[in-house]
């Protein structure tokens, strides 16, 4: 069995001459959440609805749970999606909306539809129509109903758009547990980074409908690696100085010395420095975070 | 698919429009017996005061609601997005409009069960009962109904699926069920066709055409035409939505 549960290969998505996807190829480990970074437009959803089969690809291909489009017939049973705005019958309640696609798949047994109801938190809105539920309550809703049929990939698009802060450490909490308790592989999309960067365990940066980067969470965390700035009044002696500390990964920015893998040895460099002779103007950490890791990837400021 | 019909079965009986309908339809049946009493106490001609004069007289009435009825029960999924959840998991687009067209067949023959119910009760309260009804020939006319309404119902779920929204495909189903369509279109193609000599009634080839003028008793070739224009809307209308779900994406 293949390690990766998705594999895209040059997926294409074209309406007239706007490409919304260009060629998409990108790889989904089993168990993992993939964190597709991206701004509006971006071409995050369409990505999606192709892989959930709610769109047809112009041109490439992908495999999904071992079977390659468009022979699907499997893997279309083993993928849950909640797509934009969940969808939902107002006038339903949560567990007949759960009830109505549990009957596509012929699992309709209430005792799973209630498990379902407690993992996404509605277990106590009985025949309350989902019409009056909250942002939040809505969106958990579409959660569940992409859970019907246990699936082994959860597709969610902008699934924290809207919501107060509750909401958002709600969602996360349950995407997280279902991910940890079930295995279940997550892709999820959101231009709300910080929130991204909390759950992901991989990414994919896409923009103008292109992935420009795909890489690893430890791949990110060293891609952005913080490191301390320095600011003293002569930077060739300080690297004298810091040499003989045994930092050597110094580079020198715009009058500044950039330090890395010394984050916790700030005290002992000031103290050198001063024993040295050289005036610190400034000392302090710093790092960058996702949102600006993704705005220089697209070269935005 | 199986699953799929569940799905829209399940949906159907849980929408209020399925009952408001149903019952509109009842009551619809029980005034137009009180109107063919009064029309028979005035001496009026066309009035008998049966109840199949009664059922028939509602049922061509009722292919508004039927209409109207169509639009909403395949728009539901589209406007609220439910479509999003459903139509990747099927592994036929047409699957899941077929499972749509299905439910809406069994409610078809449910609520012509119920308009012969509300004629029953009608023609019993104001009328002089059922009377005389010659059960082979209602049993045609059922049939003709039946797949009449199938053909309507196939023309409403295409254009339901080719424009994405209720307003346009509503206004065609009101047009057709109240066959105000055929009495203005097809009444000026006539005129158009007399012109050149050539006498020919397309409302007759015509689904709303059939429905508004479909009786029991009709001669065998009338039934033969009923059957040929209803299964006709059936196969070109269900082609034409096949080929609108195909090539289009699910919004």
């Amino acid at each position: 069995m293949s390690e990766y549960i998705l594999k895209t290969q040059a997926l294409t998505k074209r309406y007239g001459s706007f490409a919304a996807n260009d060629s998409i190829s990108l790889t989904i480990r089993k168990g993992a959440i993939y964190g597709l970074v991206g701004r509006n437009g971006a071409g995050k959803t369409t990505f999606m609805k192709m892989i959930c089969s709610l769109s047809k690809p112009t041109s490439g291909s992908f495999e999904l749970c071992g079977e390659t489009y468009p022979q699907l017939r499997r893997a279309r049973t083993k993928i849950g999606n909640l797509i934009e705005a969940p969808g939902i019958y107002a006038g339903m309640s949560a567990y007949d909306n759960l009830k109505a696609k549990a009957k596509l798949y012929g699992t309709d047994d209430r005792k799973k539809i209630e498990a379902i109801l407690e993992t996404v938190g509605l277990a106590n809105t009985g025949s309350k129509h989902a019409g009056s539920f909250s942002l939040g309550m809505r969106q958990r809703l579409g959660i569940g109903l992409a859970l019907i049929g246990e699936p082994e990939v959860l597709v969610l698009d902008e699934p924290i758009n809207g919501l107060d802060p509750t909401g958002v450490a709600e969602i996360r909490e349950t995407i997280k547990r279902l991910n940890t308790e079930r295995g279940m592989t997550v892709l999820i999309s959101s231009h709300i980074l910080s929130e991204l960067a909390k759950l992901s365990t991989d990414y994919g940066f896409i923009d103008k409908g292109c992935l420009i980067k795909e890489l690893s969470e430890q791949q990110l965390l060293d891609d952005c690696a913080e490191f301390v700035r320095l600011n003293v009044n002569d930077r060739q002696a300080a690297q004298g100085v810091l040499r003989r500390l045994g930092i050597t990964e110094i580079t020198d920015e715009n009058g500044q010395l950039h330090l890395t893998d010394c984050m916790e040895r700030t005290d002992e460099i000031t103290e050198a420095l001063v024993k040295g002779g050289i005036r610190v103007y400034e000392i302090a950490k710093q790092g960058i975070d996702l949102e600006s890791y993704y705005l220089e990837l697209i070269g935005k400021e | 698919m199986l699953g799929n019909i569940s799905l829209d079965m399940f949906v159907m009986r849980k929408k209020k429009s399925s009952y408001v309908i149903a019952l509109l339809m009842f009551g619809a049946a029980v005034v137009f017996s009180l109107i063919e009493k009064v029309t028979m106490s005035n001496g009026s001609e066309g009035a008998d005061g049966t109840f199949i004069s009664v059922f028939t007289s509602n049922v061509s009435s009722c292919c508004l609601f039927f209409g109207i009825f169509f639009v909403m029960f395949a728009c539901t999924d589209l406007k609220n997005g439910y479509i999003k959840n459903v139509a990747g998991s099927v592994s036929s687009r047409m699957g899941y409009i077929l499972s749509k067209e299905t439910a809406l067949a069994v409610y078809i023959l449910l609520a012509l069960a119920v308009n012969a119910l509300g004629a029953v009760v009608g023609s019993t309260l104001f009328l002089n009962g059922i009377g005389d009804l010659d059960a082979s020939d209602f049993i045609v006319y059922i049939a003709e109904l039946y797949v009449l309404l199938l053909g309507f119902m196939s023309l409403i779920v295409f254009f339901v699926f080719l424009l994405r929204n209720s307003t346009g495909p509503m206004i065609i189903a009101v047009l057709l069920g109240t066959n105000l369509f055929g009495n203005t279109f097809y009444r000026l193609i006539a005129m158009l066709l007399a012109k050149a000599d050539i006498e020919f009634n397309s409302n007759y080839i015509s689904v709303s055409g059939q429905l508004a003028s479909v009786r029991p008793g009709a001669d065998g070739k009338d039934i033969l035409v009923t059957f040929a224009v209803g299964a006709a809307y059936i196969v070109i209308f269900n082609f034409l939505t096949w080929c609108a779900m195909e090539k289009k994406d699910i919004a």
